[in-house]
């Protein structure tokens, strides 16, 4: 009993402590029986994920950065390991990824692929030739005729193989379609094909669309160099050559291939040379224009030419020794005559340097060799650049251009810069002739920017000049600019002008044009059906008496009164340009008088060759 | 009777309706590709005017406005008439109108134009003072208010021009 009372007490005094005690040995059991392995990685395994993407959410770098090494030796074991195994999983995936791939974006692949391929293809090609070649030739020397020894014979003086010269007999080209186009409108000039089932469905809408692309690619490609032009467009082994003259351009389909560049050169010459005006003024109708003559011409693009060009060369040096062996004994004479043929053959060289290496197109060329061998080119281009293109090429030949542009800041200074080195007294034959092609490059140069038709005449030492011009202003210039250039001569102006129309004035607050004005309007129009290409710009000015809007207002109704009363009368009206003012002219002092008012309220006329 | 051909521009701001209006009437055209890769759409309609039968080769050019390039001049060269085309909707009619004529006649003069103002279908009764542009525009040959929806004015539209191109 005295036990249970112990315990009792025991029990009284330490229960609570107890429960505690016992808690923690059984926690100290537990700890110890935790720290074994597979209870610790029981547990922690429960937590590594959790632990894991964490990590990654917080800081992705860091974690892809401490893992990479060992997934990357990890991947690399593993192609090492097991190269079929893995070709088996990956096969099916990259082939369907580049399938996918092609499907979805052709052009890059093949973009990315083109080097190697083209490389490829070419080593394919070119061996294919050259065993086709070696086959070729075995076969010649297995065969004997006379044709052969021939052949054999021409491919030793050309020094080619003879496989190389069979090849070259073989002609597998040919030209399907011809078209001329206008260069500005893209209006089709003249179509022509081979035979009947390569005619073009929609030739003109076609011609259309080349220009289109062909401006495209000039406008906004190439802008190196202002004179590089789309030359060519390929597809597949058809392809469209393209050469440009002026005002039109030739547009070429052929197939397999053929250099055209020279032949079409000289065909469209030759067009342009007949037919430049015509072409330059083409507006969709064709019958302004000789086609059947122009079909003619163009018709020669689908004669074969086989090789002869190289031989024909033989001939005319052939005769130029001839002739050296002839001129010969006749001493001096003969050295000239072939000095002559030098400068000739220089004059011929720039010309070919000119027009059909740099395909620049030159109105009325004139080429001449002055005494000290200074070549002097003169003719009119269409562009400023190619102007300055031909300055730049003749410097290598001696040769001083004269060569004048339309587009020549003419307008604003009116002069031309000609050399002024010259031997004024003109006494020598070479200097009339050069002083001629001065005068014709002048005369050319005025009547092409203003449509005007001055002429002139050049006798002994005076020049003169007749025709008509636009307006007084431009007669003042011209003469001007004739005295400037042939002052050193008697000058001649029998120079009439389109115009002078006089001013019409209204009365204050009219609108009405008065009877007596009516000559002035009919004169207009009698001038008008005579220079048709002449725009007339009218200004209406008003006399600032009162609000700006009104005299604005007032300036309108005259202004549609003059405009109605010419085209009543006959007078386009797409030439009619109308300026209205509400102020004063420039002529009127705007503190003026009554009758300077009076003046103020005035119509004025001018004819000019742009709106 | 021989066909005469005429270039024919169709200029006006993005989303006026210019190709649907070509769509309405031509009697074929290219691609509309070639719109967004060249900025042109060649199409062609023959048209009979006064005793003369024309060939249009209407060419559809992208406007200044239509995106930040600038409008290729040379599309516009050599074009025997153009149409300019609008619609009810746009904020500024005048002005843009303004813009489309100035790169029309820096390049080719005052040429016959016509104004189209399209989409009429959505308030037939919208006009548009056009006097201000008469004085200095004088190519403006007439102002047709078109819907390519309902067809109203289209055939109209090249007729007018054509008539006044071959007067």
């Amino acid at each position: 009993m005295i036990l249970d009372d112990y315990s009792k007490l025991k029990r009284l005094l330490f229960d609570e402590e107890l429960a505690t005690i016992n808690r923690m040995v059984r926690d100290i059991r537990e700890l110890e029986h935790a720290q074994e392995k597979d209870v610790l990685v029981e547990r922690l395994s429960q937590l590594i994920t959790q632990v894991v993407s964490k990590a990654i959410q917080e800081n992705r770098g860091q974690f892809y950065g401490a893992i990479q090494p060992i997934i990357s030796k990890g991947l690399l074991d593993e192609l090492h390991r097991s190269d079929e195994e893995l070709q088996k999983i990956l096969y099916p995936v990259i082939l369907s990824t580049i399938q996918e791939q092609v499907h979805k974006q052709k052009d890059l692949i093949v973009d990315a692929l083109y080097p190697i391929m083209g490389n490829m293809i070419s080593k394919y090609v070119s061996s294919a030739i050259k065993d086709m070649m070696l086959e070729i030739n075995q076969k010649l020397e297995n065969s004997l005729s006379f044709a052969r020894w021939k052949r054999k014979f021409r491919a030793r003086l050309l020094g080619i193989s003879e496989a190389q010269m069979l090849m070259q007999e073989a002609d597998f080209s040919s030209v399907d379609a011809v078209f001329l186009i206008h260069k500005e409108s893209g209006l089709l000039i003249v179509d022509l094909y081979r035979e009947e089932n390569y005619k073009f469905e929609e030739a003109e809408m076609v011609a259309s669309m080349l220009s289109a692309i062909r401006s495209f690619v000039n406008d906004w490609i190439s802008n190196d160099n202002k004179l590089s032009e789309l030359s060519e467009i390929e597809y597949g082994n058809s392809s469209i050559s393209i050469e440009s003259a002026g005002s039109s351009y030739l547009a070429v389909v052929t197939r397999n291939k053929i250099d055209m560049k020279d032949k079409l050169a000289k065909v469209l010459s030759k067009v342009v040379d007949k037919y430049s005006r015509e072409l330059m003024n083409y507006d969709g109708d064709t019958s302004s224009i000789d086609i059947a003559d122009i079909k003619v011409i163009l018709s020669a693009l689908f004669v074969k030419e086989h090789t002869a060009a190289r031989e024909k060369k033989f001939p005319i040096l052939g005769v130029l020794f001839v002739t050296i062996l002839l001129a010969a004994p006749t001493g001096w004479y003969g050295y000239t005559e072939y000095l002559a043929y030098k400068v000739k053959q220089k004059e011929l060289a720039l010309k070919e340097l000119i027009t059909e290496k740099n395909r620049i197109h030159v109105y009325d060329m004139d080429i001449t060799t002055r005494e000290n061998g200074k070549i002097i080119l003169s003719g009119m281009v269409l562009k400023k650049e190619e102007k300055e293109r031909i300055e730049a090429l003749g410097k290598g030949y001696n040769a001083l251009s004269m060569v004048q542009s339309v587009e020549d800041d003419f307008v604003r200074n009116f002069d031309v810069n000609f050399e002024k080195n010259f031997d004024t007294s003109f006494n020598s034959s070479f200097d009339r002739r050069y002083e001629t092609m001065r005068l014709k490059s002048f005369i050319v140069k005025i009547n092409g920017l203003y449509r005007s038709d001055i002429s002139y005449t050049f006798k002994g030492n005076e020049v003169s000049f007749s025709g008509t011009l636009v307006n007084e202003t431009i007669k003042k210039k011209f003469i001007e600019s004739a005295q400037k250039n042939f002052g050193h001569r008697v000058l001649h102006f029998d120079i009439r002008t389109v115009t002078k129309i006089e001013n019409i004035y209204f009365e204050f607050d009219s609108v009405e044009i008065a009877p007596e004005y009516t000559a002035v309007l009919d004169r207009a129009v009698a001038l008008h059906k005579q220079y048709g290409d002449y725009f007339l710009k009218i200004y209406i000015y008003n006399d600032e008496i009162g609000p700006d809007y009104i005299n604005r207002k007032i300036s309108y109704a005259r202004a549609d009164k003059i405009r109605e009363a010419l085209i009543e009368r006959g007078f386009d009206e797409q030439k009619v340009i109308v300026r209205s003012f509400a102020k004063r002219p420039d002529f009127i002092d705007s503190n003026g008088t009554a009758d300077d008012s009076q003046l103020s309220r005035c119509a004025t006329f001018e004819w000019e060759l742009n709106k | 009777m021989s066909i005469i051909q005429k270039k024919i521009i169709l200029i006006g701001s993005f989303s006026v309706g210019k190709t649907s209006l070509i769509r309405r009437y031509v009697d074929n055209s290219f691609s509309d590709d070639y719109i967004s890769t060249i900025g042109v759409k060649i199409s062609k309609k023959m048209i009979d005017a006064g005793d003369k039968k024309l060939m249009l080769l209407i060419w559809d050019v992208e406007g200044a406005l239509d995106n930040i390039r600038r409008v290729n001049k040379t599309y516009i060269k050599g074009a025997a008439g153009a149409i300019v085309v609008t619609d009810i909707t746009s904020e500024h009619i005048g002005e843009t109108l303004k813009i489309h004529l100035e790169d029309l006649y820096s390049v080719n003069g005052p040429i016959p134009t016509v104004i189209a103002v399209n989409k009429i279908d959505k308030d037939p009764g919208f006009r548009f003072d056009m006097e201000p542009l008469l004085k200095d525009y004088p190519g403006i040959a007439a102002t047709l208010y078109t819907s390519a929806k309902s067809g109203q004015n289209v055939e109209e539209l090249f007729a007018v021009l054509a008539g006044r191109i071959t007067e």
